[in-house]
């Protein structure tokens, strides 16, 4: 029957052009992530697409120095602990504080809590990068320009009205009769605290602290303008001038390097596939 | 961090009831004050100084010296009257614009084709984890990507396919094209934020409603328009002004890979700000430069607040809700 | 317009929610699709909506097969329990939007707007957005949507469950009413009995994705096919006791560690005893008991408490360990404790196979 076929061809054909259209746009991320990995691992001195010879050449940079004319780089593992730095500073200093006012913004009473609410809301959503000048001056005068720390309280401050609202809906979440309960079971302050609130937030702070992390690990134009010592370069600042000089000439350098800078990243999508798109709002707020 | 004490539960549960004396009060807000101290103190050092210092800093000719003599309005002027800023103002208005089509459109397709389209959950899931790939790579590698995508030689990615397609020359598409490739790359980034707020809208599209369209007469495209972008009035407002926002102000990616070249072919406004600061070293002019952007900041942030109030501006997939 | 399904079978992924159906729905009627949560009843609603495609059997209105019809070209309307009227359109909008898709002219949907509009008297609301209405102004405005293309077979997910007892009551009749007015097939799915007892001219029962039977109400009430029938339909809920059939000299009864009862000869023509299995279980209604003074072939039962319902009392007795309902005149009067005589009517008892669960009725000619 003509209609049947029709109907039948209907259902279909959108189903099938949007796999299609899927694939086909989503085709250059297949590419680039998939070049960038095998690039890494093959011997093709200029950087065509298919990968010749398997070598751990590219790799270089994790055991040797890595020279251009006369100059050298330096050696990448110090470099990476400062990474390892500025993303765990990040994240030990972000939930601290985040969590304490997370805390007051849910369970306390006090004047001018709507007004410190709306603030934060109001400063989530303003571009902290259009102080970056300002900013500027502001560490000089605290005498933290060209230190790890500088850019780790800048980047705390930035993110903090997000992390403070997440956190504030965490504790919003965990019932009052759950405390009530533990009181009248027989628990005091601490034992509530520990026993029944913190592992319920556990999840929460996790969620939090895992995007601290991959933000801070990421960061590159806080630490691009405030830092300016190489020793306290970080894997941007590294690749950044790595690519700079090398484009053009070793792509399978700078494609193991952008990998080696990426672990991170890949452990984090590796692991939480499932998670990521519950909390990735909290996280998403990017450059843009 | 210092447990709930029995009191504050009391009070919070009883406190329309409670009548409350003002020292009571006052005690209440000292232990908060305490607990947000930290939280006030970072706010004031890296949000409310460097705003004011901005506008200080605007009616001073600082330069790599760092020293503050005030020059009134000169800066404002010198912005007026500099040549380069009809360029970068266009070029600000171009990059704004089409990268939040893509942002938004191409965001609004992802969401469809795998919240809507696609039934089987971890398919789409597999797709929409896919996407937010670019926004979760380090800036510096997703440029060195397109670096490499776009290289001028014969070996760049782009280049290899235009030649065995139309048998063309290699061209420096950076160099040729400098708006373009800054568009794309920020498009493919900020698509992912307009797909994670409506995916997750059309996610809460109660299932009846599809039903109910289906059943008189919609095919999938009229459920689209009818049903999907009505219910998704408000997060498709939300993700504009916010993209809007924050293209308006950040230029990381930029500046990784044309650094506003050639010449000022892709120079906007923030990046504008940040060479006159950084590689001119003239933080007054700079900070002119920012100072428009910070009141323009201000004005969307407010704005925002009004359309969408407070509670809404955290969860923007439960717009209109 | 008939609907026949023909070894129909829903699957999602491993889970089977519709298993092997096939009945036959006649032109013009009433069915009910009655049954416990999660028994496939909305499922074969959807499959005939076109929402869900069977993942084998045939579907067929009339003669054609409808597997492959989208659900646009069936020409069906349907109500959804949360009523899915759009909240951005008004009511008028909303019950234009189905002839909007057919592109009727302007004149013609606002003529067709105002007749159905008006037959589920909503006429004054048109303006309105659904926010603004009523629970049972939108369960009315969804009506309206759902009649608005004259359809041939009109399907009610749980339409009554979001309204208040009294509305329902009253929505009730108004269906029936519009249905039998219209002449055309409606399928309601409900998990209320009452709402299916009073409503549809037949009720197919479903439970874990199986037909259990599908009849008129007064035969699945007196006759109920199997133990899951008889447990589901009634309220309050039929009684049931464990026992073993005996025959001793000719005569059947029925025992076991606390009673013995014994069957009179009329039994022998409902009951099949020849070739039924000895574990049985025996079921009477609340009604089909009275509190007697005799003691000869009854139940020795104590009064557990006793609930008055206005029209009748709901008495509560102990047997032994296990409690049963009676429905007693409402001048009866007895504390907890007080031990009754209980006499069945015999002539309404049901008899169940333990093992299979089916009647051991025998079947009428």
């Amino acid at each position: 029957m003509g209609l049947i076929q029709k109907d039948r061809l209907e259902t279909i054909i959108p189903r099938v052009m949007v796999y299609v259209v899927l694939v086909i746009v989503s085709l250059p991320l297949f590419i680039a992530y998939g070049w960038l990995f095998l690039n890494s691992l093959s011997d093709g001195a200029f950087g065509g697409i298919i990968p010749n010879k398997f070598t751990l050449q590219n790799w270089r940079f994790l055991w040797s120095e890595v020279r251009i004319g006369t100059t050298a780089f330096q050696s990448i593992w110090p470099i990476t602990w400062n990474t390892f730095v500025l993303a765990a500073g990040i994240t030990v200093i972000e939930i601290l504080i985040a969590a304490l006012s997370g805390f007051a913004l849910s369970r306390m009473k006090f004047a001018g809590k709507d007004l410190i609410m709306k603030l934060t809301i109001f400063l989530h959503a303003f571009p902290g990068v259009a102080l970056l000048i300002a900013l500027y001056i502001v560490l000089q005068k605290l005498n933290l320009l060209d230190k790890l720390l500088g850019v780790i309280l800048v980047k705390v401050a930035l993110e903090l009205p997000m992390a403070t609202w997440m956190m504030k809906g965490f504790f919003d979440g965990i019932p009052w009769d759950i405390e009530w309960a533990s009181y009248i079971d027989g628990c005091n302050r601490l034992q509530t605290w520990w026993k029944i609130i913190i592992p319920q937030l556990k999840p929460g702070i996790a969620a939090v602290a895992i995007f601290a992390f991959m933000s801070g690990w990421s960061e590159f134009i806080y630490a691009f303008t405030f830092i300016y010592s190489p020793e306290n370069y970080t894997l941007a600042i590294y690749l950044k001038n790595l690519i700079g000089d090398f484009k053009m000439l070793d792509y399978g350098l700078l494609c193991a390097a952008g990998l080696f800078y990426m672990i991170p990243t890949i452990l984090f999508f590796i692991f939480s596939q499932k998670s990521l798109m519950k909390v990735s709002f909290g996280g998403v707020k990017g450059p843009n | 961090m210092a447990p709930v004490t029995e009191r504050s539960v009391m009070l919070e549960r009883d406190a329309q009831l409670e009548e409350k004396n003002l020292f009571q009060k006052l005690k209440d807000t000292c232990q908060a004050a305490s607990f947000l101290a930290p939280f006030l103190i970072m706010i004031i050092l890296f949000f409310a100084v460097p705003v004011i210092l901005t506008a200080v800093l605007a009616f001073s000719g600082m330069d790599f010296k760092l020293q503050w003599n005030f020059v009134g309005l000169d800066n404002f002027i010198r912005i007026l009257k500099d040549p380069v800023i009809p360029q970068v103002a266009a070029n600000t208005l171009v990059y704004v614009v089409f990268t939040c089509i893509i942002n938004v459109g191409f965001g609004f397709l992802l969401a469809v084709m795998t919240a809507y389209f696609i039934k089987n959950e971890s398919v789409g899931l597999f797709f929409r984890t896919l996407w937010l790939l670019p926004r979760m790579t380090p800036s510096v590698v997703y440029a060195l990507l397109w670096i490499w995508f776009l290289e001028p030689t014969e070996n760049g990615m782009l280049n290899i396919i235009f030649k065995s397609l139309f048998d063309m020359q290699p061209h420096n598409w950076i160099q040729d094209n400098p708006m373009k490739v800054i568009i794309f790359a920020n498009g493919m980034i900020g698509a992912s934020f307009g797909m994670i707020v409506f995916s997750a809208a059309i996610k809460s599209i109660p299932e009846d409603y599809f039903r109910a369209a289906m059943v008189d007469g919609a095919n999938d495209f009229q459920i689209i328009k009818n049903i999907i972008i009505p219910f998704l009035k408000w997060p498709i407002m939300f993700a504009t002004i916010w993209q809007t926002l924050s293209l308006l102000t950040s230029y990381e990616y930029i500046l990784l890979l044309t650094d506003g070249g050639p010449l000022f072919d892709s120079e906007v406004l923030s990046l504008f700000a940040y060479h006159k600061a950084f590689a001119n070293f003239e933080f007054g002019y700079g900070a002119a430069s920012a100072m428009v952007l910070v009141i323009i900041g201000a004005l969307i942030t407010l704005l925002m607040l009004k359309l969408f109030g407070y509670e809404r501006m955290m969860n923007p997939s439960k717009l209109g809700n | 317009m008939k609907v026949i399904f023909e070894n129909v079978t829903k699957k999602f992924g491993n889970f089977t929610a519709v298993d092997n159906l096939n009945v036959k729905f006649k032109d013009g009627e009433f069915v009910a699709l009655l049954g416990p949560s999660g028994c496939g009843k909305t499922t074969t609603l959807l499959m005939i909506a076109g929402i869900y495609k069977p993942s084998s059997g045939k579907i067929m209105f009339d003669d054609k097969v409808m597997n492959d019809v989208l659900p646009k070209n069936r020409n069906i309307g349907m109500c959804f329990q949360s009523y899915a009227l759009y909240p951005h359109m008004t009511v008028f909008e909303n019950i234009a939007f189905p002839l909007k898709l057919k592109k009727m002219s302007k004149d013609e949907i606002k003529k067709r707007v105002m007749q159905a509009a008006n037959k589920v008297e909503i006429g004054h609301l048109l303006d309105r957005k659904p926010g603004q209405l009523s629970g049972g102004q939108q369960q009315r405005v969804s009506l309206a949507r759902a009649l608005v293309k004259e359809p041939q077979i009109m399907l009610l997910d749980e339409p009554l469950s979001n309204l208040d007892a009294r509305l329902r009551i009253n929505m009730r009749a108004e269906i029936k009413k519009l249905q039998k007015d219209l002449g055309i097939n409606m399928v309601l799915v409900t998990h209320d009995q009452t709402e299916a007892l009073t409503m549809a001219d037949r009720i197919a029962i479903m439970n874990n994705g199986k037909l259990q039977d599908f009849d008129i109400p007064e035969e699945l009430y007196e006759n109920p096919k199997n133990l899951f029938i008889a447990n589901f339909i009634g309220n309050p809920p039929m009684n049931f006791i464990d026992v073993e059939l005996v025959e001793e000299e000719g005569k059947y009864f029925v025992k076991n560690e606390v009673i013995k009862l014994e069957l009179p000869e009329s039994s022998r023509e409902r009951f099949d005893f020849s070739s039924c299995s000895k574990q049985l279980v025996l079921g009477i209604r609340p009604e089909d008991l009275t509190i007697t003074e005799s003691k000869c072939n009854t139940l020795q039962a104590e009064i557990y408490v006793v609930e008055p319902l206005g029209r009748d009392k709901l008495v509560n007795v102990v047997i032994g360990e296990r409690k049963y309902k009676i429905i007693a005149p409402p001048k009866f009067n007895a504390d907890t404790g007080d031990k009754v005589n209980i006499s069945l009517n015999f002539a309404k008892i049901h008899l169940f196979d333990k093992t299979s669960e089916g009647s051991i009725r025998r079947n009428r000619v």
